[in-house]
């Protein structure tokens, strides 16, 4: 029987038929946008400077050079920059334009991050380059993730001076946040390294969007992420942030076998990612992978950067997303960006009692001790000090 | 009936259509795509360059109509019912039509083109409004031309002038029905269909004269079929639905001011004015900010002004504190505030008193003294909007502040780095406060909140927030690091740049930083847009025949004088919808008059044109001495608004003369002259907007722009004069 359909959608098919030869507009407006970037990506502004350092991860290829850093993959030809705007190839070598230079330097609460279950109520020196390896319609931070290093006005900041920084400033973690660390590997390996000698954790804040190898060694030297779970299918990550779903998933699991702490954030968008049906297909993958212990953080859109004509997630769709997590079997689920709502307290899985009390980023009371529950003794997953 | 009655109601009808279309159509492209002074001017310069196109090419193509306006023997004369007409009769039947196809494809394609929810660039906009105005501006201008030609022909006489005076007179009560009558009971799509009815019927009229009832028949069935699909479809609802996905539409609102939306999602309720979300259910967060880092300041606030931002939110963070007395709460549009009482909820208590009011003119009315100003508005865009965040709008609400007083407004955040275009902004907003107040500080939060006040302000908002006793969700002393907002804040001052200019009334310099911060999020650079529309303008006037750019100077100098004679009196009054009605009947009465009568006022030969596209520099140069914003200022309201009005009509008059007198002198078939005249007033026309509104008016401000548009004139005229052998 052929389906039926309604006013709308009849009124609808007979527009679009009529329409559809609009539907090149894509290209044309690419064509005319192309015309008037002002992205001055280009061999001029490639050339190496101060803050560049030879890249880690590369290959040869028939082309050129492949960045093997992240799953974009870039295949670059000499004088070519990456997608994320930090690696160009001089000399016939990859390089990295953002070392040393971050154009973001704060001290933030850890819990801004957001990390709740490693080393509550600390401070985090946080720093971050220019360039990411997504778009992300909502980006907060798009005025340094969307552009190249040489496009911001950046601190000459080498790794060895934000461990000092990071120390004078009694913080406990450094955090490499803000725009995308991923871009700035080498910068973040250096200074995490020297860091961890000196006995400052470091924190890794990111898109998880990052290739095997170079997620390995960097687990050696990081101590905690939190990583963005953006959507559940590809077609969505590719849409809202030029992404893929794939890569994070392993990012996710090799932080798991490589033992370092994570959190995962999921920034639900109205009309993108807050179908209920892949919140509960996210969460059965998670807990067929194991991760049932590692918090997670449902956080509230609101109208931001090229997503301005969305409303803010209604708390109704948090609180769906975050019951139907519980029900599947995630023990921690917390809600973000809604201030007053009570889902920021950590609560034992086990006795249900509430061991941190949360106002904001201040901890009004802490009931875990030695990492265990102080009422029923059960063990919290987390790093508590 | 005589068939040029025919052709004169249908020249009538073509203004009568197209001027509440014009109006109509644009308010939607600017719901769907957003309302900056960049989108504006992109919006009015595709229509007037496609009707200017349709005008020409009819001209160059028609082969209908043969006469050389010097020698009339025998001209082909062609009525209405004449066979080869029968396009031209077509045409008029389906013109109409035409808008309300365009209405429903902007919101059926608007979400299947560009992802939901997200902005679209520039180039995209300028080629979906081109795409979608194509056929109704090409049409129109098309009929112009055929039926002015037409008409001359009948009479065997240069007719352009006076079909251009009909049109005037058709566009005065199509403009007028719309902005009076319409808008006040129906929404956009409805209007549309009025106006639509309407002229079918006066055809279906003419036709049953002439004895054409099979056309009288086509536009009986047109009317019908219209009304009846309408209803059917449920329209424009069913389509506006489309533009909010996830969210059912519960609540449309076409006030003369904007369109008022209201969806549900999940329980919560939104709010969208012009498409954009304004205020939501569950919005403490952005309520808190907007209210407390202000009234935190002080003891007792006794006294707050509250310019939009959502009554009921904003008023319950202010009744917070007992101290108060009284809240004025400001909104330009009732449609807004009666929306968010009947979904939102509504505000109890005697202490809040609302205005329907542009807050300017608020400002000029009232003689309160308040504890506390708090500006809600969108960051300033337009240069509507940026009337409040000049010089002198803060120079007049301190004037109402008691001593002590804080004012707050905000732009948007900059969270964790501050680029050079915002850099640029918020460093303009901060010295233009600096001159009015001597404390202004920065409290970066959801947005860069700018607090001013001639005494000493504090950063310390955790602190004072526990001290003050206020419960609130957000702002207190567990969010707010005060030490962060400190650090923040001083971070964003030393990145400002000292030597920014002052945002002024006469010099609007923040719309122009502002939409450059807008052009960044597309990577897009506005200085390359503007230097192409520039070259553009510049090959135009250097190619144009003499004639030819006559029109297309007069048409650049009224189209810009009267975009800064609209500016400035919505800085002298405040912006009044009423007022902008009038101004547009003056305008339009002036253009009518000029091209009816104005040929014989002013009795010349072929060099009249060049003394008169002169005559429209040295207007230009008058304006630029009238306006001297702060001298007219102090003067009674009744003799400001007597000489804007007379400045609006004699500009007007000139421009229909220029445009009477030039299409006089052309040669050639009627319709090729007809064609040339009007799409050379249209292009300099579209020129004059854009030019005006997105360069030298921000750049240069009022008075200097005045002055380089009589340069213009000048030069123009030179050339003329130059070239007088060639007219």
């Amino acid at each position: 029987m052929p389906k039926k359909i309604n006013k709308r959608e009849f009124l609808k098919s007979c527009f679009l038929g009529a329409g559809a030869a609009t539907l090149g507009l894509d290209a044309m407006e690419s064509w005319a946008s192309g015309l008037l970037k002002s992205d001055p990506a280009g061999p001029a502004d490639d050339k190496l400077w101060k803050w560049s350092r030879e890249a880690v991860f590369y290959a040869p290829t028939a082309r050129g050079i492949k960045c093997t850093l992240c799953p974009n993959m870039c295949n670059l030809r000499e004088g070519e920059t990456s997608i994320c705007r930090t690696r160009v190839v001089n000399g016939g070598k990859l390089h990295t334009i953002a070392y040393g230079n971050p154009c973001s330097v704060h001290v933030d609460p850890i819990e801004k991050k957001p990390l709740y279950h490693f080393l509550p109520g600390s401070r985090s020196y946080s720093i971050a380059t220019a360039g990411c390896n997504f778009a992300c319609r909502y980006c907060q931070n798009w005025e340094i993730s969307q552009v190249s290093p040489k496009d911001t006005r950046n601190d000459d900041l080498m790794p060895q001076k934000v461990v000092e920084e990071a120390i004078t400033g009694k913080c406990t973690t450094i955090a490499y946040t803000y725009s995308e660390p991923v871009i700035f590997y080498e910068y973040m390996y250096d200074t995490a390294r020297i860091a961890r000698s000196k006995g400052v954790k470091n924190l890794m804040i990111s898109n998880g969007f990052i290739n095997e190898k170079p997620l390995q060694m960097l687990c050696q030297h990081i101590d905690a992420a939190n990583i963005d779970l953006k959507a559940f299918t590809d077609d969505i990550y590719s849409r809202l942030c030029g992404g893929s779903l794939n890569p994070v998933q392993n990012t996710l699991k090799i932080l798991k076998s490589e033992q370092v702490w994570f959190e995962i954030t999921c920034l639900i968008v109205p009309g993108w990612n807050d179908d209920m049906q892949h919140i509960a297909l996210m969460c059965d993958w998670l807990l067929a992978n194991g991760l049932e212990s590692y918090p997670l953080h449902f956080s509230r859109f609101h109208p931001m950067y090229k997503l301005v004509r969305l409303p803010a997630t209604p708390l109704t769709t948090l609180e769906k997303a975050r019951n139907i997590a519980l029900i599947k079997g995630m023990k921690y689920v917390y809600i973000g960006n809604v201030p007053g709502s009570g889902y920021e307290n950590t609560v034992c899985h086990y006795c249900k009692k509430t061991l941190i009390e949360r106002k904001g980023f201040t901890i009004i009371s802490n009931h875990i001790s030695g990492s265990a529950c102080k009422f029923c003794k059960t063990k919290i997953p987390g790093v508590w000090g | 009936m005589k068939k040029d009655n025919g052709y004169k109601i249908s020249l009538f009808l073509l203004g009568f259509v197209t001027m509440p279309v014009q109006i109509i159509l644009l308010r939607e492209f600017m719901v769907v795509f957003g309302g900056n002074e960049l989108i504006i001017g992109i919006l009015l310069a595709d229509w007037l360059i496609l009707t200017a196109t349709g005008a020409f090419l009819a001209g160059r193509f028609s082969k209908s109509t043969k006469e050389c306006p010097s020698h009339p023997p025998h001209p082909p004369v062609i009525p209405l019912d004449n066979p080869t007409n029968l396009n031209l009769n077509l045409n008029l039947n389906f013109f109409p039509i035409l808008p309300l196809l365009t209405f429903i494809l902007l919101y059926l394609l608007r979400p299947v083109i560009f992802p939901p929810g997200a902005m679209v660039s520039l180039p995209a906009i300028w080629l979906l409004t081109a795409l979608l105005l194509l056929p109704f501006c090409l049409l129109s201008g098309w009929l112009f031309t055929r039926l002015a030609g037409h008409l001359s022909s009948l009479k065997r006489e240069n007719f352009t002038g006076r079909a251009y005076a009909l049109e005037s007179v058709g566009s005065i009560l199509g403009g007028a029905l719309f902005s009076f009558v319409l808008v006040f009971f129906f929404d956009g799509y409805w209007s549309l269909v009025i106006i639509a009815l309407t002229t079918w019927l006066v055809l279906m009229i003419m036709n049953l004269l002439n004895n054409g009832w099979k056309k009288a028949i086509l536009a009986l069935s047109l009317m019908i079929l219209t009304v009846a699909s309408s209803v059917w479809f449920s329209l424009p609802r069913s389509v506006q639905q489309e533009l909010f996905p996830g969210q059912t539409l519960v609540f449309a609102k076409d006030s003369p001011y904007g369109k008022v939306v209201v969806t549900k999602n999940d329980g919560q309720v939104n709010l969208f004015y012009n498409g954009i979300p304004v205020y939501h259910s569950d919005q403490q967060m952005q309520d808190e900010e907007s209210v407390h880092y202000a009234l935190l300041q002080r003891q007792n606030p006794e006294q707050v002004l509250a310019i939009s931002g959502g009554l009921k939110g904003i008023t319950e963070q202010i009744l917070k504190y007992p101290s108060i007395r009284h809240v004025d709460y400001v909104e330009i549009d009732p449609w807004l505030v009666r929306s968010e009482m009947t979904y939102l909820g509504s505000v109890e208590g005697d202490k809040v008193q609302v205005s329907f009011m542009d807050a300017r003119r608020f400002l000029s009315t009232v003689t309160t003294y308040y504890d506390m100003i708090l500006v809600n508005l969108p960051e300033p865009l337009s240069a509507q909007v940026n009337r409040c965040y000049t010089y002198e709008f803060f120079l007049k609400a301190r004037e109402h502040l008691h001593p002590g007083g804080v004012l707050c407004t905000a732009l948007p955040a900059t969270t964790n780095y501050i680029g050079g275009a915002s850099m640029t902004a918020n460093a303009t907003l901060f010295k233009t406060l600096q001159q009015v107040f001597p404390n202004v500080l920065i409290i970066p939060g959801g947005k860069n909140f700018f607090l001013a006040s001639d005494s000493l302000l504090t950063g310390a908002i955790g602190r004072i927030a526990e001290l003050r006793g206020i419960s609130n969700d957000y702002v207190n002393q567990y969010y707010m690091d005060d030490a962060s907002i400190v650090s923040r804040g001083a971070y964003i001052l030393e990145q400002l740049n000292t030597t920014s200019p002052v945002n002024r009334d006469d010099r609007p310099v923040s719309y122009l930083s502002q939409l450059q911060y807008w052009m960044s999020y597309f990577n897009l650079n506005l200085t390359w847009i503007l230097l192409g529309i520039a070259g553009l303008f510049l090959l135009f006037f250097i190619m144009l025949n003499p004639i030819r750019l006559g029109l297309f100077t007069a048409g650049f100098v009224t189209a810009g004088a009267e975009y800064i004679l609209i500016l400035a009196i919505q800085v002298f009054f405040g912006y009044a919808y009423f007022l902008m009605g009038i101004i547009f009947v003056l305008f339009m009465t002036g253009l009518a008059l000029g091209a009816m009568f104005g040929k014989s006022i002013f009795a010349g030969d072929k060099h009249l044109l060049n003394w008169l596209v002169f005559g429209t520099g040295v207007f230009t140069l008058m304006m630029s001495a009238l306006i001297r914003v702060p001298g007219l200022a102090g003067a009674g309201s009744l003799l400001v608004a007597a000489v804007f009005s007379l400045l609006v009509l004699c500009l007007a008059f000139l421009m229909g003369t220029v445009f009477s007198h030039g299409s006089v002198l052309y040669r050639g078939r009627y319709e090729k002259v007809s064609g040339d005249a009007y799409s050379a007033d249209l292009i300099g026309s579209a020129f004059g907007l854009m030019i005006l509104s997105m360069v030298l008016v921000p750049l240069l401000g009022l008075r200097l722009s005045c002055l380089v548009m009589s340069l213009v004139a000048f030069v123009a005229a030179a050339r003329l004069s130059l070239d007088k052998n060639k007219l």
